[in-house]
């Protein structure tokens, strides 16, 4: 149908980048992401690292073993703390290395250049300087001649220094990559991150798994296993504090990799769309709405599933409560008495059981209507 | 018109015949998995005369923990303590399922032993190994495979004894757990006959724990688990046993058999004139040898034996096995006969006999899981250990519904899959091609993208350019054009003379090119084309 | 629909708790039943497509070449937010977007309502249709997407470019053939009066002479003066050789763009325009003058297509009887894989027709595409004016159209061979 047609308008507000970077929604997104992170590392550091395999504890072993002090403070590695304080320094320093990978990856190209010139030139300087100078000292002032030991001895320390970034980047590399994944909107800092710590967690598992870690003997009691279930729930009275842990390590790098991702696919969006869509008022309104929508179902999604998950661990009891109470019967007092309840078996089957009843449920109850009730609720027509 | 598709009556019948296989075999599959209603019983969580609720619950009131195992005996690997474990098979009830695994040489079979899979058997050795108490109580059942493991085998047909219940029948049959038989005072057992436990009434490493504290003064209070034993403020341990069975059948030692067990003893037989009634006719005909006359068999058999891994069998050590040639053992009506009698199970045809069921199945439990560090030196009888257990064997007990029945082989499976080595690589590369299946099919929406095309074919024939190069085609053309510049039509031009032709083209190169049949070169057909184009110009 | 992260989550899921069974890893059967959790929790809410969608074109018709502005208005009518929505405009591809976007990420709530504008341009003639509009809802975490359609369609017709002719047609040697108008004494749409006759049902009452129906007591009509002079006849070949060439310049593409500019002056001089088009058929649009037959002859040439190969003898043939006695004809073609133009154009010539041939010259427009071998060219070339001197032959005005000729341009090139 013809008609009068106006052209495209041009608001106040924009979407260009560095205009939505610091919108208030993308922000809380990435911070939302980087609390995640950081509180998920914390979780499976405690959970699986601290007073098991630390670093603290491996560069004591690397000093007793070499018999010198390394050249990293204890204030700066976190040595000498006990339990998860040995932790908040270089997580801090993790935190300050990804942020700056990030603010770098928004320089120019020649600056960044620059600046991993510099990194690689001072490094060199660090490795090699003193030692260089030392040996050319030898060398004027004996003649030509191998390195001497007071010389080599100059390599030592910065090659312990190297030797102790590198366990610490090792350590801090879900915080580093994550970081700079969250604030330089780089999908692969993210899935590193993520990768990372699955890798780390799947590596664990197999470690713990009793045939192998008896085979690893003294090294094997070391780590850390988990004995969660049969202790009494005291999380809401359906899971154990440990089991919570474990639901909160899972939901949490949900909320950390759906945040992270989701800033990135805005922006992206945004980024995408040509120069007269970017100033077109509708375009950034729905932006707007856009935004708000995923902080809103970031939100509450990611709450839900951790209620979920909480109610579906828990749902056994229920389950063969209400068994009980139907039918009275002997399955219910076996399954109930069951051993495969205590190893995990039943626990799996009948969270998997309600989580399947949650998802028929859809069908059953009119969600979108109540749902759609409460929002038209609270917004009004226009 | 299109015909309308006819009514295809073989195709009906093909799919037809096609659900109706599908769906025998997948019956045939399920009535052998699934097999509900027949309430054979012997679950300790059933209330029923031929259950053994009394017993776990005399358990229960020891402070001993119970389990029950609904799926598969591979579970016994993962349990944490099971030296402390005591794990309870009464009537093997049903086979197992038969899945594909790897045999203890390493081989892929299909489990064709009766009751228990390769698999399975071995979990059980190895919870043996690890100090685990087993007790097989099976009768008719399926339990040959784990017994032929730990070098012993189920006759699996009926035992007669002349030791008998005689108010009742001959099926009810006493056993004596006592080296040597006992025997009959007429109607009744004699109690002369009747002689102590072989090894728990013996003072030395393998003596039962009430037998260290026998005769010690200890109040009830610190009677700990010989509490049934303490009378007149001292323990006071007797250690003879009549048990009460049920339909039995006899225990067959098999000879050189390499177990990996320290100890195999009989703990107790039959008398010398039992019969076996080999080929179930009901009729017992014996002889001097085995033949079709005479199939049956007749002498003393064993009732009980246990197998152990240390030579004494000693509580401390654990890791023992013992058999019991019945599987109703300690059903509610013999272990609670009393209970049985006054109606508790249901009404009682006949009265169940007073017997020591109840008496040797808790001196047995204490004799497996008493706390193993107890020495006998301590002045009150020790506990239990901290964490004893007992664990019900009822993945092979026939449930009373399909819920259950389902969850149960739901358990099984999942079990099964995560436990199994074959079974694991299977769900291992399912789950690989599943993965591999996702990334391959799966494929996400394409994102919207408007794309400006203006696909256009705007060529000609490009074959005619050749033969548009020929010096016929040529010639063709430039005679058209000598005929349209006179303004003549096709049938004057065709009649005209071949002298006033000529004059017409009057270019003696192009008079020749169209008079001379001859081969032309490219560079001499390009000079008489560009003639041509120029010719009539002027 | 699931998307391939929705189906590696809950695949992933299971997969970690079955192998975290396998290993008796408590973490990894959680880590599993939570993103299994995740997914269920989030198949309890999706978006919707119940959206009201209008579409405001700033025209319905316009010439090639011209832009075109679009506006698609989407409304959320019913109660609930629609969540993240993609809407995206089913634009032809043969349109260009020129500025804005046909396509807007939106999550519209109760009432709400966004447009989407942009700006297409048309290059190529033809009847076309915007839509339907597309819709996609995806869920805020991608684990979920469902494609639905407003069936709702614009159609629009690019007509064929105008040329200003007129100057041609002034400087033109031979005038003759364009004499304007001056009155037929024949009745039809007209200003002058021409008779008075008896009311037939159906003429307008406009028409009627009232003082006559006042004198006679009978409705009597005027009835006026043809106004034209001239039946202008055009016919265009639409043969599928006439696609030889590039998108925007073949002998066809030409062809409209001629008949539409012709069509265009002589109307404009209140001459009746007839146009035939012939491809693998015969299309025959009777003369008429006025804006009525001016659109009708545009649509006709937005449509037309290289197709067929019918032989212009059998146009000619069937249409002889309806064309104006002596009345120019115009044929545009390239004449070209048709025996029967010199004796078609002869007929016409014969039956007192001024026969103009416009023909644009195919084996040129051919060489912008292909590769054509010089003395190839040169021959086909020859073969073509011999065929161009014939029709002149035959009385005919002929004109040799080239590819970078200007309409006017080559209507002043008219000659007789």
């Amino acid at each position: 149908m013809a008609g009068e047609v106006t052209p495209q308008g041009e608001g106040a507000r924009s979407l260009h980048l560095r205009k939505l970077r610091v919108q208030w929604q993308i922000v809380t997104l990435q911070v939302l992401a980087t609390l995640s992170l950081v509180w998920m590392y914390m979780e499976v550091v405690s959970t699986y690292v601290v007073g098991s395999i630390d670093h603290t504890q491996l560069f004591d072993t690397l000093e007793s073993g070499l018999g010198t002090e390394l050249p990293l403070g204890d204030w700066l590695t976190g040595g000498g703390n006990e339990g998860l304080a040995r932790f908040y320094v270089p997580m801090g320093l993790g935190l300050g290395l990804g942020g700056a990978m990030a603010l770098l990856a928004f320089q120019t190209p020649k600056f960044q250049q620059r600046v991993k010139l510099g990194f690689i030139i001072g490094l060199i300087a660090i490795l090699a300087g003193r030692f260089v100078l030392g040996y050319a000292w030898q060398l004027v002032s004996d003649g030509w001649s191998a390195p001497g030991n007071n010389v080599l001895q100059l390599l030592e320390w910065p090659l312990l220094m190297m030797l102790s970034f590198i366990i610490m980047t090792f350590y801090l590399l879900p915080i580093i990559t994550g970081t700079k994944g969250i604030w330089g909107l780089s999908r692969r800092g993210v899935a590193w991150s993520i990768g990372f710590t699955l890798l780390f967690l799947g590596v664990h598992a197999i470690l713990t798994f009793p045939l192998i870690r008896s085979q690893l003997g003294s090294y094997g009691s070391q780590l850390t296993t988990l004995e969660i279930i049969v202790s009494e729930p005291t999380v809401f009275g359906l899971v154990t504090a440990q089991q919570f842990s474990l639901i909160l390590i899972a939901c949490l790098m949900m909320v950390f990799q759906e945040s992270a991702f989701g800033v990135i696919r805005q922006l992206e969006y945004a980024y995408r769309l040509p120069e007269s869509c970017k100033r077109d008022p509708e375009y950034v309104s729905q932006m707007d709405n856009l935004l708000n929508g995923h902080l809103r179902h970031t939100a509450i999604f990611l709450s839900l599933t951790v209620v979920a998950t909480t109610i579906a661990l828990g749902f056994h009891a229920v389950l063969l409560d209400w068994v009980n109470g139907i039918t009275g019967s002997q399955w219910a007092a076996q399954v109930g008495e069951s051993i495969e309840l205590t190893l995990t078996y039943g626990l799996v089957i009948s969270a998997l059981l309600f989580l399947g009843i949650m998802a028929l449920l859809r069908f059953i109850v009119p969600w979108q209507r109540f749902w759609g009730l409460i929002e038209s609720s609270f917004t009004t027509r226009e | 018109m299109e015909e309308k598709p006819r009514f295809n009556r073989r195709r009906l019948a093909l799919q037809f015949a096609f659900w109706f296989v599908l769906l025998m075999l997948l019956s045939t599959v399920v009535s052998k998995v699934i097999n509900v209603g027949k309430d054979e019983g012997q679950s300790a969580y059933g209330d029923d005369w031929n259950d053994m609720s009394a017993f776990r619950l005399d358990i229960n009131e020891m402070g001993i923990e119970t389990k029950s195992l609904v799926s598969s005996p591979l579970l016994l690997a993962d349990i944490e303590d099971p030296a402390n474990t005591t794990f309870i098979i009464a009537g093997v009830e049903r086979d197992t399922i038969s899945l594909p695994q790897f045999s203890s040489d390493g081989f892929l079979t299909f489990a064709s032993e009766d009751g228990y899979s390769p698999a399975e058997v071995n979990a059980i050795k190895e919870f043996v190994f690890a100090g685990g108490d087993v007790l097989v109580m099976d009768d008719f059942g399926y339990s040959s495979s784990i017994a032929e493991s730990f070098g012993v085998r189920f006759k699996g047909v009926q035992l007669y004894d002349t030791v008998y219940v005689t108010e009742l029948d001959y099926n009810f049959v006493w056993m004596c757990v006592q080296e040597s038989p006992c025997g009959m005072d007429g109607t009744q057992l004699d109690p002369n006959t009747v002689e102590n436990h072989s090894r728990w009434a013996i003072s030395d490493g393998g003596a039962h724990i009430c037998k260290v504290y026998d005769g010690r003064a200890i109040a009830k209070s610190d009677a700990g688990v010989c509490e049934q034993h303490w009378k007149d403020g001292a323990i006071q341990y007797n250690a003879s046993y009549q048990v009460l069975l049920n339909n039995i059948t006899g225990i067959d030692i098999l000879p050189n058999t390499k177990t990996g067990m320290g100890a195999t003893q009989i703990r107790s037989v039959t008398s010398a004139e039992a019969t076996i009634d080999v080929n179930g006719d009901g009729e017992i005909w014996v002889g001097s040898e085995q033949n079709a006359e005479t199939p049956d068999l007749w002498g003393q058999f064993n009732l009980s034996i246990e197998v152990c891994i240390s030579q004494d069998c000693n509580f401390r050590d654990g890791g023992r096995i013992t058999f019991i040639a019945d599987g109703s053992a300690l059903i509610n009506a013999l272990y609670d006969y009393e209970g049985y009698n006054d109606g508790d199970y249901g009404k009682a045809d006949k009265p169940i006999p007073e017997n020591d069921n109840r008496k040797w199945a808790m001196d047995y439990i204490v004799d497996s899981l008493v706390d193993p560090e107890a020495t006998g030196e301590s002045a009150d009888v020790p506990e239990v250990a901290p964490n004893a257990m007992v664990i019900f064997d009822e993945s092979r007990h026939i449930q009373p519904s399909i819920a259950s029945e389902s969850y149960n082989t739901i358990y099984f499976l999942l079990v099964y899959f995560t436990g199994e080595g074959l079974a694991m690589l299977l769900l291992f590369i399912i789950l690989f091609i599943t993965f591999e299946g996702v990334l391959l099919k799966k494929k996400d929406p394409e994102p919207w993208r408007h794309v400006f095309s203006i696909i256009y074919y705007g060529f000609g024939d490009a074959n005619r350019y050749t033969y548009y190069a020929k010096s016929n085609k040529i010639k063709q053309v430039f005679l058209s054009k000598v005929r349209n510049q006179n303004g003549l039509s096709r049938e004057e031009f065709d009649s005209l003379p071949a002298r006033d032709l000529q004059g017409m083209i009057s270019d003696p190169v192009l008079v020749k090119f169209v008079f001379e049949n001859r081969n032309y070169s490219l560079e001499q057909t390009v000079a008489i084309v560009k003639r041509i184009k120029v010719w009539g110009r002027t | 629909m699931w998307t391939r992260k929705a189906a590696f989550t809950f695949t992933g899921g299971i997969a970690l708790i079955l192998i975290g069974m396998m290993i008796s890893n408590h973490q990894m059967m959680i880590l599993g039943l939570a993103f299994i959790a995740f997914i269920v929790v989030n198949s309890w809410v999706s978006g919707h497509g119940d959206v009201e969608v209008q579409r405001t074109l700033s025209a319905d018709n316009l010439y090639k070449g011209d832009d075109l502005y679009v506006e698609l208005l989407v409304t959320n009518r019913s109660r609930r937010k629609t969540q993240q929505l993609e809407v995206y405009d089913n634009v032809p591809h043969e349109m260009k977007l020129r500025s804005g976007l046909n396509q807007m990420r939106l999550n519209l709530k109760p009432g709400e309502s966004a447009r989407i504008r942009y700006v297409l341009r048309c290059p190529l003639r033809g009847h076309y249709s915007v839509g339907p509009v597309s819709l996609r809802y995806r869920n805020t975490f991608n684990l979920s997407v469902d494609e639905m359609y407003v069936d709702h369609h614009s159609d629009i017709i690019i007509f064929p470019q105008i040329r200003d002719v007129e100057e041609a047609f002034i400087r033109s040697r031979t005038a003759k053939m364009y004499t304007g108008a001056t009155t037929l004494r024949t009745p039809g749409p007209g200003t002058e009066f021409y008779s008075l006759r008896e009311y037939v049902p159906g003429d307008p009452f406009k028409n009627i002479n009232w003082k006559a129906f006042a004198r006679t007591g009978e409705l009597m009509i005027n009835e006026k003066c043809r106004d034209a002079v001239t039946d202008l006849y055009i016919i265009l070949d639409s043969r599928d050789i006439a696609r030889i060439g590039t998108v925007l310049k073949n002998p066809l593409e030409m062809g409209t763009v001629a008949a539409a500019s012709l069509a265009s002056f002589f109307i404009q001089r209140r001459d009746s325009v007839s146009l035939t088009i012939y491809d693998e058929k015969l299309s025959f649009l009777p003369p008429d003058t006025g804006d009525k037959q001016y659109f009708k002859i545009l649509s006709s040439l937005a449509g037309v297509a290289p197709r067929g190969t019918m032989p212009l003898q059998a146009v000619t043939n069937s249409l002889a009887a309806r064309f104006s006695r002596g009345s120019p004809v115009f044929i545009i073609s390239s004449c070209e894989g048709d025996g029967t133009v010199p004796s078609a154009v002869r007929d016409l010539v014969g039956r007192g027709h001024e026969v103009t041939v416009l023909s644009p010259s195919s084996i040129d427009f051919e060489r912008l595409v292909s590769r054509i071998p010089r003395m190839s060219y040169e021959v086909l070339k020859i073969e073509r004016q011999n065929r161009l001197t014939s029709l002149a032959g035959f009385g005919s005005q002929v004109i040799d159209w080239m590819p970078d000729m200007d309409l006017s341009q080559a209507l002043l090139q008219v000659r007789g061979y």
